[in-house]
């Protein structure tokens, strides 16, 4: 029977010797698993229109650095720092810096509350109210799977690294190339956003 | 005494444990006496771990593009 690639190759060093051997599944698992991450902190950095480019370029430098690989970090976290390097140089050369993430630092109206800050309506209890429960519930799965996507690039990289990556904050800050508190507040307006999503749901239920 | 509206905001600070004893402190006296901010954290915490189990199932199915990438990249070692 066929193993799936993204669940063959757990240990990074049978990975990393499958992949400089060009086994084709070895590729598959290392793209499936990191490719979209990639892109995303491409987006982040440089916006849509160049993110394709600029992560096909970082797969071609990391295949071609993958002998020389030292494994001070993990695979995952050295391909998103040569995304982000080739992102930043990018952002450069080309001299422009995009909109990245339209009004991000302005806090947004909130009509969730009054004019005296207090919750405007009554939050419910939810139906489904463990993560287990939410997330084996295939609606809420394909929600939470649409509203991810749906983030702007900055929001998505962040929530990302942080909350799926696990990468500590301060090196988020070095690979997205953004302040602290900035990134504090593009994660929780990513993890906001989802969690309006799921309640919007469970309302419904 | 913090508002519904700027414990909202700053819940995710209060879920990292990015504050100091007495900003949380502050946070739990809110929390205390305002029910719909109880159930907001709760709220915000459940949809990070779900979201963490959602995108824990490993990408079975690669894009046509994502193949070839692969096999372009598996042509590019078997060259050095």
């Amino acid at each position: 029977m066929n193993q799936s690639p993204t669940t063959a190759f757990d240990d990074e060093q049978l990975l990393i010797q499958a992949l400089l051997a060009g086994e084709s599944a070895a590729f598959e698992c290392l793209i499936g698993r990191n490719h979209n991450r990639m892109l995303a902190v491409a987006r982040g950095i440089i916006g849509e229109a160049f993110a394709d480019e600029v992560v096909q370029d970082a797969w071609l430098s990391a295949i071609k650095a993958l002998p020389e690989f030292a494994g001070r970090s993990s695979l995952s976290t050295w391909l998103l720092q040569i995304t982000a390097n080739g992102a930043k140089s990018r952002l450069r050369r080309e001299k422009r810096h995009q909109s990245l993430d339209e009004g991000w630092q302005h806090q947004d109206h909130d009509d969730r509350f009054d004019a005296s800050h207090h919750w405007r309506e009554e939050l419910s209890q939810w139906e489904l109210n463990t993560p287990e429960a939410i997330a084996e519930n295939a609606e809420l799965s394909v929600i939470i799977e649409r509203a991810f996507s749906q983030l702007p690039p900055m929001q998505q990289a962040v929530i990302d690294l942080y909350d799926l990556q696990q990468i500590p904050m301060p090196e988020i800050c070095n690979i997205l190339d953004i302040s602290a508190s900035n990134a504090r507040v593009l994660l929780h307006r990513a993890r906001s956003a989802i969690q309006q999503k799921i309640a919007h749901y469970q309302d419904a239920i | 005494m913090l508002s519904c509206k700027e414990i909202a905001q700053q819940a995710s600070d209060y879920i990292d444990q990015q504050y100091s004893w007495r900003q949380r402190m502050a946070f739990r006296l809110h929390l205390f006496i305002c029910s719909n901010c109880r159930r907001y954290i709760n709220q915000l915490d459940s949809t990070i771990e779900s979201l963490k189990l959602v995108k824990r199932r490993p990408q079975t199915v690669l894009s046509a593009h994502q193949k070839e990438l692969a096999r372009q990249l598996g042509e590019t070692i078997q060259k050095r």
